[in-house]
């Protein structure tokens, strides 16, 4: 259902004026087209390889969430849920995002 | 992941040696990442709708029917087909990061986002639209990227009008 409806919006858009000018105003300088065309695949590999810090990032926060709960717990302190602390909702924020992106 | 094997596949079909080999790295880039992520991301955190195991189910879904629509049929028809999800999960993928948009909004504060990482997806979308427009002249390169550099600048834009500073959440909750 959504897949067809998608076809059919790409080959409305496809056909449009917008997409007809481009296509016949397709004739720029080939050096910086060419440039550009080799460009995008070390471009892509540059942000395969960003997410690794971010990765890096999640897995450091997650050790602070982990000590701080570890801390809380030895301090015998049980009025404090996780939920309040700054850094673990900072963690979840930056999972959620990071997740979805290596899962897409 | 699931999207670097959908243009893997898409790229393999249309014979198109940029896509098929760039997104090829990254669906193992992709799913080094993942089992990295799931060793340490609680298996059910509340801010993820559903159970990981459930994600993992999606993404043999997507593998399953990629190679069910290859094997049935021709490679222009499932070039088509294929291209026309790819298009649909890359869409999903740049606006990803929007996920914490309704945080930066509660909270005034785009600390959240990463700038560097926001940047290098617009220059990336800005060089795949121009190789999708005047190279490859294949719309399913060129329209994701399109969409992919408006939700790209429209962080950037989050970023400079809300900037890093401490988030009201934080201003109200301190961390002692």
């Amino acid at each position: 259902m959504l897949i067809p409806t998608v076809a059919r919006g790409l080959s409305v858009i496809q056909s449009s004026p917008a997409a007809l000018f481009v296509r016949g105003g397709a004739t720029a300088s080939p050096a910086w087209v060419t440039f550009c065309a080799n460009a995008a695949p070390i471009a892509s590999m540059f942000i395969f390889f960003a997410v690794s810090v971010d990765i890096g990032g999640t897995q450091t926060s997650e050790r602070e969430r982990i000590d701080i709960l570890t801390k809380e717990r030895n301090l015998g302190c049980t009025c404090s849920p996780i939920q309040p602390l700054t850094k673990s909702s900072k963690t979840r924020m930056l999972d959620r995002s990071l997740y979805y992106h290596i899962l897409l | 992941m699931a999207n670097c094997f959908l243009w893997t596949v898409y790229g393999v079909l249309k014979q198109e040696s940029k896509i098929w080999a760039t997104n090829g790295i990254g669906m193992a880039f992709g799913l080094f990442y993942f089992l990295r992520f799931i060793k340490f991301a609680p298996p059910k955190s509340p801010s993820f709708p559903g159970s990981i195991s459930q994600h993992i189910s999606g993404c043999l879904a997507v593998l399953a029917a990629s190679a069910g629509v290859t094997i049935l049929f021709q490679a222009d028809e499932a070039a088509g087909i294929i291209g026309n999800l790819a298009v649909l999960f890359c869409i999903a993928m740049f606006g990803s990061p929007l996920a914490s948009l309704t945080t930066v909004l509660k909270t005034k504060s785009a600390q959240s986002i990463p700038l560097p990482f926001t940047l290098a997806t617009v220059v990336n979308c800005i060089l795949w639209t121009v190789a999708g427009i005047f190279q490859m002249k294949d719309m399913k390169v060129y329209f994701p990227n399109i969409l992919g550099l408006a939700f790209g600048l429209a962080q950037v834009a989050l970023k400079l009008v809300f900037g890093d500073g401490r988030s009201r959440l934080e201003r109200e909750q301190p961390l002692v």
